[in-house]
C-alpha cells in the first residue's frame, strides 16, 4: 500500500512540558447516512444520541445526525464493502486530519476559539461535537479526560494545527 | 445568542446560518401567477416580535429546522 503523504509534513513540530499537540495517522473514516437498524448488525451497536462515540469491534462509531453516522476504523478497512447495499457510504479517509492535542491546559486551549463548553462536566470522555474552530468546520472528539482528536478538513489542517499551538503559547511551560 | 439544535443542543449561533422565513408557503409547483412568485421570494413581513424561522446547524449536524424567535429580544421559542 502507498504511503499516505501528511497534510501536515511541513508542520512546526510542537514541544511543551504540559501539552502535546501533533498529529495521530493511521485511520480510516467512513460516512454513512442511512437507519441505525439497519447498521447496526454489521457495525455493532451504533450510539442513540447525536454526540456520542462507541467503540465496538476496534472500531470507533459516531452519530453525527439524526441518520448519520462516522466509522473511524484502522487504516485498512474492509467495512465499507460491507455497507453500500444498506446505506450510503462516503469515504472520507483522506479528507480529514487528525489532530491529538492531550495535556492539562488541552481545554483551555480550545475554549480560546471553538465555542463550546469544556468544562470537565460538560464536554466528558466518549462524547464528540461538530462544530467550528474559527468558523473552520471541525470534529472534536474528547478520548480521554484531558485528551481530545480534532478532526479537520484536509486543506485547513495547517491552518487549524498553527491555530492550535499559537493558542497554546500562552501555556507553555 | 444561543440557538437550540434539535440534535446537538444548545450551541452558539455562529455554527448557525440562516435560511429564511419560515411562515410563508411556497406556490405550488407549476404555478404560472407571476404575482404570486413575486410575493413569495421579494415581499415579506419585518414583524418586531415572534418570527417562524428556518435555520441549518451547518457547522454542527447540518440539519434543517424551524424555531421561533422574537426579533426583538433574540428570545427563542418553541419549534413551530
Amino acid at each position: 500500500m502507498l504511503d499516505r503523504r501528511s497534510a501536515l509534513a511541513s508542520a512546526k513540530p510542537y514541544t511543551s512540558s504540559v501539552l502535546q499537540i501533533g498529529e495521530a495517522h493511521g485511520f480510516s473514516l467512513l460516512q454513512v447516512a442511512g437507519l441505525a437498524k439497519a447498521i447496526s448488525p454489521i457495525t455493532g451497536k451504533l450510539p442513540v444520541k447525536v454526540g456520542l462515540a462507541v467503540t465496538s469491534e476496534g472500531r470507533t462509531l459516531m452519530r453525527t445526525g439524526p441518520n448519520q453516522f462516522w466509522i473511524i476504523g484502522p487504516e485498512v478497512d474492509d467495512i465499507e464493502t460491507k455497507l453500500p447495499e444498506i446505506a450510503i457510504i462516503t469515504p472520507l479517509s483522506h479528507s480529514r486530519t487528525r489532530i491529538v492535542i492531550e495535556g492539562e491546559p488541552a481545554r483551555n486551549v480550545l475554549a480560546k476559539g471553538v465555542p463550546l463548553d469544556f468544562h470537565h462536566s460538560a464536554f466528558k470522555s466518549g462524547t464528540f461535537a461538530m462544530t467550528g474552530l474559527h468558523h473552520t468546520p471541525v470534529l472534536v472528539h474528547c478520548v480521554g479526560e484531558n485528551r481530545f482528536e480534532i478532526y479537520a478538513l484536509r486543506t485547513f489542517a495547517v491552518s487549524v494545527y498553527e491555530w492550535l499551538t499559537d493558542a497554546a503559547l500562552e501555556f507553555a511551560r | 445568542m444561543r440557538i437550540p439544535c434539535p440534535h446537538c443542543g444548545q450551541r452558539d449561533v455562529g455554527e448557525f446560518r440562516y435560511g429564511g422565513d419560515a411562515s410563508k408557503a411556497r406556490p405550488a409547483h407549476g404555478t404560472g401567477d407571476m404575482k404570486a412568485w413575486h410575493d413569495y421570494y421579494f415581499l415579506f413581513d419585518n414583524p418586531k416580535g415572534p418570527h417562524d424561522e428556518y435555520w441549518q446547524h451547518v457547522l454542527g449536524c447540518r440539519q434543517w429546522f424551524k424555531l421561533t424567535r422574537n426579533t426583538a429580544t433574540n428570545e427563542i421559542g418553541e419549534q413551530p
